[in-house]
């Protein structure tokens, strides 16, 4: 198989969310030999192609996710090789994401994740329910440029305060950027949290992001 | 599988394994009458045409009506139909059939259960405030283009109620080469069926041929589409129109075209329209009455007039509305009242076997929430009780007075609505979805889930205008309300869509039935 024909095929793939597909193909890009740098924009451009398609509504959540799903079993396989050689992986950005302390809904949060990763960030998950002292822990561990945090209620959105209150006492606050999201955030409510910004929704989330780290 | 020109509105003609048109929604989970009430309409309808009679203008008619049985004034054009000829005539014509345009493979299959949606006619153009004007050929053939991106409009109308939507273009062509070209124009931009129920081709004012003559050039240009007349007869392209005007009369003109159908074995399409109050009693009951016996005349005059070799089937037809007493005009179709009768001649017409045509359109003079409410709901009746062919999709105004683009976008999604619905709920043991819900256990979520991948298009209708995004994402993307996103999408579907062409042999057959036609005429 040519590499043009790898990238073609993981581009399809990717779009079509195949997911059994995507990591036996990223593999056998390997195995022949081709520089996995070369390889990755094939899903790079298939995700974006999927979250213009999601963002016009002529594909939905579940492929959105399924697509996200398989790019990253690709990712994965090609990130281990970059490094494997000593290459250095070109992400856009880093980000530690989580539902705060409280909250268990995770569905926004894992379209977030499937859409950054789109854009070609490095995403950190650090799932539901995450204490305060986790979020001030994995910031200072992963140095990320952006912390996520959703809650879905408002009684768990008074975490936010508290998580950046905590960032502040650790002297982390100045060095990373918070973003904050959940069905009921608004700017108003970013504001009083101390927050940089709020995403309305995932897309609207992705967009912010990329505006608090000047991307376009 | 997904290619890059993919647009959720245009699924239909990008996935060819899905043909919607072919895989009717299924009526009748709404009834209004129970089978005594049925049984005693019936009777009531019958004694109208053995004691009160119908007239019927034409001395043909008269003579073999009065062969089969009937009694006849040939002055006073009146005819008593005794009961027994009835029963004959219901149980002797044939009760289903197939309707397609210039493409066999689209067909609609006429009968009791499927249940179809059809774009209206209205002759001039509205525009989102209600303005109105005479269409030019470009803006029916935009027309034309809109309807059929529309996914769940199973049947296009056509925007040509009468001389008056004639395009401009055509004027100086005699009526009966006018029609022909207008319906040629038609079969070249449309390829789902064409709502050729009414009287478009040949119309009453037609002042220089018999309506017969003009009949018969519209049956060779089908002929001439289809080859030959059994395939015609196979697939039938139109209807014989036969409307009886309320109470209980014929009209000349409407009686030739309904022989020429039935001597060519040809679908004919009777019924009426009396208003309550006005044309029709004010019970609801008693305008069914009349409606009952009218159509049975219609019905009876299709059977005697008709070929024991090739039967014409029938499609029943109601319009009733009421005429409103504060309006003082008539017939509101698109009323709960009209809704409800036009339900319960669709109950007859199923008891007896035979389809009903029906229609709803809403009196709003501009695409406004009461266009949207009297549609939504009128439809919604009209599709569960079982009307099989429902028109006036995307017209605006009583009579069906204008077609709106916007509205036919926005009706679409509206459809697929009613379509959802009537598909109802699927119980099996893969829906139950035991297995999956063990597997996903406590807490987690279903979205990406093999199931949920293999079900959720085919369990929800994913409107394509209706806007559920959340407040933020609307206000982002222009705090567009429905009428403007309609607007948008008429202009994106007159940028991007267009029709298959229709085929070259069969667009040469039908230039050369009309040049016979323009040749007979210029020698007039």
């Amino acid at each position: 198989m040519k590499k043009e024909a790898i990238i073609k095929e993981l581009h399809d793939v990717v779009l079509e969310g195949r997911l059994e597909e995507s990591a036996p193909l990223a593999e056998k890009s390997i195995e022949l030999g081709y520089d996995p740098l070369e390889i990755l924009p094939g899903i790079t451009t298939a995700l974006r192609v999927v979250g213009e398609r999601f963002n016009e509504g002529s594909m939905f959540l579940t492929d959105l996710m399924y697509s996200g799903e398989a790019a990253k079993e690709a990712m994965n396989i090609l990130t281990k090789e970059i490094k494997r050689q000593k290459k250095e992986v070109p992400y856009v950005g880093r980000v530690v994401i989580g539902s705060v302390e409280g909250d268990i809904h995770d569905i926004g949060k894992s379209l977030v994740i499937a859409m950054l990763s789109a854009e070609g960030f490095e995403v950190f998950d650090l799932g539901i329910d995450v204490p305060d002292a986790v979020f001030v822990e994995k910031v200072r561990e992963l140095k990320p440029d952006v912390l996520g945090m959703s809650a879905l209620v408002t009684t768990t959105m008074l975490k936010f305060r508290s998580v950046i209150a905590s960032l502040e006492e650790a002297g982390l606050r100045n060095k990373v950027k918070v973003i904050i999201g959940g069905a009921l955030v608004t700017k108003n409510y970013a504001d009083i949290s101390g927050a940089d910004t709020f995403g309305s929704d995932a897309v609207d989330g992705v967009v912010k992001v990329k505006a608090l780290l000047g991307l376009k | 599988m997904i290619n890059s020109a993919f647009k959720p509105w245009i699924y239909w003609y990008s996935s060819p394994g899905i043909k919607p048109i072919t895989d009717a929604v299924k009526g009748g989970q709404l009834s209004f009458l129970n089978k005594s009430q049925i049984k005693e309409i019936d009777s009531a309808g019958k004694e109208i045409l053995k004691r009160t009679g119908v007239k019927i203008p034409n001395k043909t008619i008269l003579e073999r009506l009065e062969k089969f049985g009937s009694t006849i004034d040939y002055k006073e054009e009146k005819a008593w139909i005794p009961s027994e000829l009835v029963d004959e005539a219901l149980e002797k014509t044939p009760k289903t059939f197939n309707f397609a345009g210039r493409d066999t493979k689209n067909y609609i299959k006429l009968d009791t259960k499927n249940v179809y949606f059809v774009h209206g006619i209205g002759p001039y153009l509205i525009a989102t405030d209600g303005s109105m004007r005479q269409p030019s050929l470009k803006d029916m053939q935009d027309a034309y283009r809109v309807v059929s991106a529309c996914e769940n409009i199973d049947v296009v109308g056509i925007p040509v109620g009468g001389t008056q939507s004639t395009p401009p273009e055509y004027m100086d062509f005699p009526v009966t080469i006018r029609r022909l070209k207008k319906y040629a124009m038609m079969l070249d931009l449309m390829e789902k069926p064409v709502d050729t129920t009414r009287e478009y081709i040949v119309d009453n004012e037609d002042e220089t041929g018999s309506a017969r003559q003009g009949s018969l050039d519209q049956i060779e240009m089908e002929i001439a589409v289809r080859g030959d007349i059994d395939e015609l007869r196979k697939y039938p392209m139109s209807l014989g129109f036969n409307e009886a005007v309320s109470p209980l009369m014929y009209l000349p003109k409407n009686l030739e075209k309904l022989i020429v159908y039935a001597e060519y074995g040809l679908p004919i399409f009777i019924g009426s329209g009396p208003m309550t109050n006005a044309t029709g009693p004010a019970t609801l009951a008693g305008t069914v009455v009349l409606w009952l016996a009218e159509t049975l005349a219609g019905l009876v005059i299709g059977y005697v007039m008709g070929k024991p070799e090739h039967r014409s089937p029938a499609l029943w037809m109601c319009f009733t509305g009421i005429f409103d007493q504060k309006a003082a005009h008539g017939p509101i179709m698109g009323s709960p009242e009209g809704v409800m009768v036009q339900a319960a001649c669709g109950e007859i017409a199923h008891y007896y076997g035979f389809p009903l045509r029906g229609c709803t359109e809403s009196s709003s003079k501009a695409l406004d929430p009461q266009a949207g409410y009297d549609t939504a709901v009128c439809l919604m009746v009209s599709a569960m009780a079982g009307i099989n062919y429902n028109v006036s999709i995307g017209t605006v105004g009583p009579g069906e007075i204008g077609t709106s683009m916007e509205k036919m976008v926005l009706d679409n999604d509206l459809i697929g609505y009613i379509k959802r619905v009537m598909n109802g709920i699927e119980v099996t043991e893969e829906t139950l979805a035991v297995d999956v819900i063990d597997k996903v256990g406590i807490g987690g979520n279903y979205l990406m889930n093999p199931h949920t991948r293999k079900w959720f298009r085919k369990e929800q209708y994913i409107p394509s205008l209706f806007d559920r995004r959340k407040y933020e994402d609307w206000k982002r993307r222009g705090e567009k309300d429905a009428v403007k996103r309609a607007q948008e999408r008429v202009e994106e579907i007159l940028r991007d869509y267009w029709p298959e062409p229709l085929d070259a042999d069969i667009k040469n057959r039908i230039e050369d039935h009309i040049k016979l036609v323009v040749k007979r005429e210029s020698k007039r």
